[in-house]
Parts: C-alpha cells; structure tokens; sequence
C-alpha cells in the first residue's frame, strides 16, 4: 500500500498513564538501591508537593495543619521533599522499515506509543528523557519534566512520516552515531525493536556493552510479530517474495510451504538466543517478547492491554535493577 | 444493431477480465531475512481461470455500468421532471397567414388578434401569475417563437392542423398550462390530450362570402386525345355568389364555362382545350372578400407528342405518334422479334394469335382491366377467339386474359416499364376478326400512350399582382365564427418539464462505479479500522 496510514497518538490518555504510575509504585518497595540514578521525591529539605497520604508513607511526613484544613477529616495530606537522585532515561527505537510491518499492526506504531507512554512516566518522576532512532541520520532529543510530553509527540511523528514509502529492499546498519555520547550519563536505557535486526559488524552489541556499564541498565522491549505475519499470508497460492533488506528472492512465485517458516523460525530463535548470550552483562533486562496475535485484531487495544504489562517499567519507576 | 454490438463487446471483454487470474502481489514479511531459500512453485499458475464471475456483485456491477454508459451515449431521450406550485406559462399561437388581413371593423383580423393578446396579457401581468409567455407565429410553416410587435400576416396559405400541432407541441423554455390560440381558421376537430395545457381557441373574422380557384390542372395529349386541355376547380364559400372565370394567355383571352361539382355542390369546375403552349393567367370575377385567390398565373409546357419505335410489320405508326428510339421510347413489336436487351423497354408486344381467324373459344379467367378492354365485346370474343399465346410470358408479364381450355394468356400485362402482349392485328379475312384484332391492338396502344392528368405549376395572386403562396387555403372565409371563448386563463400546476436522460444515465454510471469501487476496497479498509 503506497499510502502510509496516519499516526494516531497513543491510545493511553496521560491520566491513565499517572495511575499506571501510581500502581506500580504501590505494588513495589519505595526504598532500594538501583544502578541508575533517578529524580523522585526523597528525604532532602526542598519541599517539593503536597499529596494525598498512601500507604506506605511515612508517618512523619503528614503535615497535620494543612490536613486539618480539609473536608474530609480523615483524609491526611503529606509534604513531599525532593530526592537528590535523579535518573536519564535513553528510549532507543528501532526505526528499520522492518518495523512498518505486518501492515495494518505496525511494530512501530506500537513502539512509538510505547515510546511516548515511557517517556511520560518517566518524565513525571522529572527525569530527564533522551529519544533517539537507532539507524540513520537522526539526532537523539533531550527533554525534561513537562516538555517531555509534546517531544516525544513530535519525535514520534517525525519518525512515522519519515519521506517516501519504506524501502524494505534496504538494509540499515550504520548505527545514529550522535547517540553514543548521551549514554554515558544514562541511568537506563531502553530499547524497543524486534531485536531481528542484521548487526554483522556489532555496532549494535558495542551500543548494549556500553549501555550497561558502570551498574546502568539496558532494558530490551522485544517485539514479535512472525506468527502474525504467518497467519495472515495467504499461502493457497504461489507468490513472489519482496526483495528485503538486502535479501535477494527468486524472481518467480515460490510455495509458501510451512517448512519455509519453520526454517525462519528456527533463524529467529537462534539470532535472538545467540544476541541475548552476547549482550548479557550485569545491566542487561530482556524480557519475553510482545507477541503479536495470530487472528485479526486491534492495534489499539492490543497496546492498552499489553502496554501495562511491560516488565521493563517496574524497572523504570523503582529503583529496581535487572536483578 | 450497433448497440448490441457493444453491448456484447463490453459483456464478453468484462467476462474476460473477470477471468484472468492477477498476479499476487510480492510478499513482504519482516523476517524475510531469516528465510531460507524458498523452493519455486511447483506447477506455475495459468493466466486465466475458467470460473463465470456469476456471484461477483462487482462482476454485475462493472456490466451495469458498461450497459450504462453505452445507454448514455446512444439513447436520445427525454424525462418529465415535476416541477412545484401554480403559474400561468401561456403560449400564443398566432395564425399570420394571408387571410388575417383581411379587414375586421375598422382594422384587420390581425390587429384585432393583437388587441386580444393584450388584454390576456394585462389581466395576468399584475397578479405576478404569468410564470413566461412564448409567441409563436404560424403561417405556412411554424416560425420562431419572438416578440409578437415584430409580427404581421404572410403572404402565404396556412391550415388549422398546424396551429392545433404548435399548440400541442412540447417546449423547453416555457412549457405551457395554457395555450392561446388566436386565428380565423376552424378548430379542427378532435380530443384534446388529456392532461395537456389548457387550450383556448379564439376565433377572429365575422363570416364573409368567397370564392378562389383551388386547382389548376393539365391533360396531356394521347393517343386518341387531339389536344391538350386546362382543367379548373372553383371553391364558392357563402351564399349568392356567382363567380365566372376568364382565361388570358397565348390564344387570346376566353371566359371559361363554370359548371357545379354534381358531388361537391361547393365546387365549380371548368375546362378548356389548350392548342398553344405559354403562360396563362386566369381570373375570377365577382371572387368575394379574399382576392388573394381570385387569380391564379401558370404556365404550359410544350407537350410534345408521344414518340414510338415502331417495329410492326404491315402496319404503320398513327399520325399523332412521333417516331422515336431510345430506352425510354414504346417499342411495338413482333413478340417473337423481341431481344432480352428490348425487355426492359416500355413495349408492346404482339403474337400471331389471328392469322388462321378466329375460332369459337370460352375465356377463362381474367383480370378487370379498362384501359385494355375499353371497346372489347367479350361476346364476340369468345365466337372469335384468337389463338393463346403458345410461347412462355417474357419475365414480369401476368395474364390478363386467358383461355378456359388451355389456361393459357390471349393478353398479358406488366406494370414496370409498362408493357403489354395482345394478338396482332389482321385485315383480312373475317370483318369481325378485322374489327376485334384492331379494337384490342388500338386498345392496348392507347393504354400504353396515355398522357395522364397532372396540377399546372400555379401561382396565386391577387388583382394587384400581389403573389399569395398557397392562397386558395385561405378561401374560406366564410366559415362560421365561433363565440369568443369566456373562461378565464386561471393558474394550474406547473407542468411537468422535459429534461435529457444523459446526465441521470451518466449519474447512475459514477454512482455504480463508485459502489463497485467502496466494495472492492471495503475489505482493506475494515482491515484498517480493525487495526486503529
């Protein structure tokens, strides 16, 4: 289809998104040591908000007159101090053509919502967001606080609409170099892709060897859409395969036998197998994929119900590391 | 035909693409990377795939449009579209011919018509019930519809039917709930369309007495007639009047006698013998009110002799025969003598059927025919019958007098070129042989050398020389004059307003392409609102 369908902007309202927030942070420890740096309330003389007392709080932080003053009379208010961490949260996107498939349920569609959604959380805490497409020319973008939001909405869309119809006969491997020297000061960096991509000369490796020094974390967010793909294709019928990033096909329709899949499927898992053996260090946090549906279904509602269960984001609003 | 045609084309070129088998579009998956070399495809597809795309509403709807379009570019037809509300949308049909200037009071028929149009037009100008007008004058032929101040009577004949037919006719400018018809003429009779516009014939001229010469018409000479003559039809309308006619031209001037129609007591007939070629004017006295018609100039032509290519052995051509050859020229000839090439010639033919003289014979069956049996005594006939003709009839020739024994042709006629076979004549022997051979032979001749009747090229005028097309169509001035119609011209419903089909066409065939589009395409884009 030659005509690129509009992007839509994540199907998570930020409201939502601060509950989300909340939860997590409900069902966590508060207090632990984490190999990243990060901004949050803490126990420092800089009066930050006040809130609502949750469980959890610390019983001294209640300011009595201010909730004295409410309404509701059992309704405790605590003063909040800032914390003297703070954290840079690096929210790397493969932005391959790769990832403009299976037509209709984009990959990255899904991880440009999960893109933005990320980086909102990690915003609220007033953590500083770093986004950056991992091929190409690009320019990572650095933003805080409440800035992050429409950022992240630009950036989004100025990888979405990028000019001209996706070339998949291309294989895009130069990695955006800018991106190196914003690492160094991360405390997390996470990656969203479908981890398929061809890193013969390891650029991408160095990229997650470095991503995880001196205690950082490198969360990996894996998107799988094979079996997808597979269940969608019409295999009735001979077919011609596109040429594909790099990947020369015969030029005469060919059978979609299932022994063709089973043979990518196989790849697949061994690539995977063998990247995970290669980048795993101390900060490494690769958890199972996101998988695509094999019947027709909702993009939309495929992300609100998947997005809450990423596992990387317990990581991102705790102090929690890969552990 | 031709329709069909491409009807059929379109229908069988749709099948046909509805039958090939379309290339798949390349596949694109995500990890083709990863694929291993894929095996080609062990029996390739054939182009096309014999299936009738019966069940395919997009199969259907693609015809229907072909059928459609080709509708579009062939059917020249028109819609009724209804249209709202009630108005006046008057048409007046105003008769210019000759006769409307004729005097009425102190003016003219014509005048008196206009002043009725004004007055119509100014009890419907202030209610702001007059939707349009459309003036229409009708003489000869229907003129242009215009502003009825630049109108004024023709010098030309006209009838009622025409009036009645503008009337009638269908507008697409201003199509009428009333029509107003304003002239001298009788309204013809029959039923007014049920539904039409409402029509109000408004008859003007108090009756007056006429008379006009209606038809001029010349004999050409034949065989047995020695001259040519002039035939006259005088039309007298109304009571006491007593037209004559005189007759100028080449030989002087005459008075021509008029004497009544015994079948048409309204008409007067006259003739006279014309010996000289040249141009006539004839002239009515004591013509009545309409002098248009009194006068009629035309003119003869030289009227040659027949001319003959005479072949007869024994006998000589008649005096008034002249003697002639060619294609066109009668051939009288021995049957027998007669080449395949003379065949197409006007002929006349005959057989030795007399030269043993006659022999009592019964007459079998026969075909009425005058002018060849005009002075035959089918009495003596059959006591003195010749012999049948015993050869086969040339092509195109059917019997019209044949023998009861044998069945066989005494006399033969064809119609085109005019050709007839009868026994030769004889002079000797037996006188009542003699006198029937010549009577049949002379008989035959005459038919074949007939000059006919036909109308003189006339051109009416009047005392003055005033030329009047089709004048004697006005002559009847005479008629009765119908009371002047009372009821007012009240708003109807609009009609309904003649529209081209086309573009309806044209609309149904973007609407049907643009159904078989959203179907065609409604499968992606469910595919697509699945996916938001």
């Amino acid at each position: 289809m030659a005509v690129k369908p509009a992007y839509q902007p994540p199907p998570l309202p930020d409201n939502l998104l601060s509950r989300l927030r909340l939860k997590l942070r409900k069902t966590l420890p508060s207090q632990g040591i984490g190999p990243h740096l990060r901004r949050r309330q803490g126990q420092s003389l800089q009066f930050r908000d006040y809130r609502a007392y949750q469980f959890g709080d610390d019983i001294r932080a209640v300011d009595w007159m201010a909730s004295a003053r409410q309404s509701r009379k059992d309704q405790l208010i605590v003063r909040t101090f800032e914390a003297e961490e703070r954290m840079t949260v690096v929210l790397i996107l493969d932005n391959r053509p790769a990832m403009r498939l299976p037509e209709g349920a984009e990959k990255l569609k899904f991880a440009l919502w999960a893109m933005e959604c990320i980086a909102t959380i990690a915003a609220e805490d007033g953590n500083d967001v770093v986004l950056a497409p991992l091929f190409g020319q690009g320019a990572p973008v650095r933003a805080r606080g409440r800035g992050v939001g429409p950022v992240a909405r630009k950036v989004a869309l100025g990888l979405w609409s990028a000019a001209g119809a996706p070339d998949f006969a291309a294989n895009p491997t130069t990695l955006t170099t800018a991106l190196l020297p914003f690492l160094r000061p991360a405390s997390a960096v996470v990656l969203l892709s479908d981890m398929l991509f061809d890193d013969t000369d390891g650029a991408v490796a160095r990229l997650a060897d470095l991503a995880q020094k001196q205690r950082r974390a490198l969360m990996i967010v894996e998107l799988d859409s094979m079996e997808h793909e597979i269940a969608r294709l019409d295999r009735s019928r001979p077919a011609r395969l596109s040429r594909f990033e790099g990947r020369d096909f015969p030029l005469a329709p060919v059978d979609l036998g299932e022994d063709l899949f089973q043979g990518a499927r196989a790849a697949a898992q061994d690539l995977r197998r063998a990247r995970r053996a290669q980048w795993a260090k101390s900060g490494l946090v690769w958890p199972a994929p996101v998988v695509w549906p094999t019947a027709d279904f909702s993009l939309a509602r495929f992300f609100t119900s998947s997005f809450p269960e990423l596992a990387i984001l317990r990581n991102l609003v705790t102090r929690e590391g890969p552990g | 035909m031709i329709a069909l045609l491409l009807g059929g084309a379109s229908a069988f070129g749709l099948l046909v693409w509805h039958m090939q088998r379309r290339a798949r579009a390349p596949v694109v998956l995500s990890f083709a990377r990863l694929l291993p070399e894929p095996k080609p495809a062990a029996r390739p597809e054939p182009r096309f795939a014999p299936t009738l795309p019966l069940t395919s509403i997009g199969f259907w709807l693609r015809i229907a449009a072909a059928l459609g379009a080709l509708a579009a570019m062939l059917i020249n037809h028109d819609v009724l579209l209804a249209q709202s509300g009630e108005a006046v949308a008057l048409r007046i049909v105003v008769d210019v011919t000759d006769s409307m200037s004729l005097p009425e009071g102190s003016a003219t028929r014509f005048d008196a018509a206009k002043v009725v149009i004004a007055n119509v037009l100014d009890r419907l100008g202030p209610n702001g019930t007059l939707s349009c007008v459309e003036v229409v004058p009708v003489g000869a032929t229907i003129g242009q519809a215009g502003a009825l101040a630049a109108l004024h009577p023709l010098p030309e004949g006209g009838d009622a039917g025409l009036l009645r037919a503008t009337a009638q006719s269908a507008s697409k400018d201003c199509q009428p709930t009333h029509v107003l018809v304003l002239t001298d003429a009788v309204q013809p009779a029959g039923d007014w369309p049920e539904g039409g516009p409402v029509l109000i014939w408004h008859q003007i001229g108090a009756p007056v007495a006429n008379a006009g010469i209606r038809q001029v018409t010349l004999t050409a000479p034949g065989l047995s007639a020695a001259q040519a003559g002039v035939n006259f039809e005088v039309d007298v309308f109304g009571l006491d009047l007593k037209p004559g006619l005189d007759l100028a031209g080449p030989g002087g001037k005459r008075e021509v006698p008029l004497l009544p129609d015994p079948d048409r007591p309204s008409v007067l007939q006259g003739t006279l013998p014309l010996t000289k070629a040249g141009s006539y004017l004839a002239a009515l006295r004591d013509g009545g009110a309409y002098g248009a018609d009194d006068v009629v100039a035309f003119t003869v032509p030289d009227l040659p002799r027949h001319q003959v290519d005479w072949r007869l052995a024994g006998w000589k051509a008649p005096a008034n025969l002249e003697p002639g050859a060619g294609p066109d020229v009668l051939l009288v000839a021995a049957l027998d003598q007669i080449t395949p090439a003379d065949l197409a010639r006007p002929l006349l033919a005959t057989y030795d059927g007399w030269q043993g003289g006659g022999q009592a014979q019964a007459i079998g069956a026969f075909t009425e025919d005058a002018d060849l049996r005009a002075g035959l005594n089918l009495d003596a006939f059959e006591a003195h019958a010749p012999m049948p003709l015993q050869a086969a009839l040339p092509p195109g020739f059917v019997p019209v007098l044949t023998d009861a024994a044998s069945g066989r042709a005494f006399a033969a006629r064809r119609l085109s070129p005019p050709g007839l076979i009868v026994p030769a004549p004889v002079a000797s022997g037996d006188d009542q042989v003699t006198n029937l051979s010549l009577t049949l032979f002379f008989d035959a001749l005459s038919a074949l050398t007939s000059g006919g009747t036909k109308l003189a090229d006339s051109r009416w005028q009047d005392a003055g020389g005033r030329k009047v097309a089709l004048a004697w169509k006005e002559s009847d001035t005479a008629r009765a004059l119908a009371p002047t119609p009372t009821s007012a011209i009240e708003p109807a419903p609009r009609p309904a307003k003649p529209s081209p089909l086309t573009p309806y066409l044209i609309l149904a065939v973007l609407a049907l392409i643009l159904t078989e589009r959203v179907l065609a395409l409604w499968p992606l884009m469910q595919r697509r609102s699945r996916a938001v």
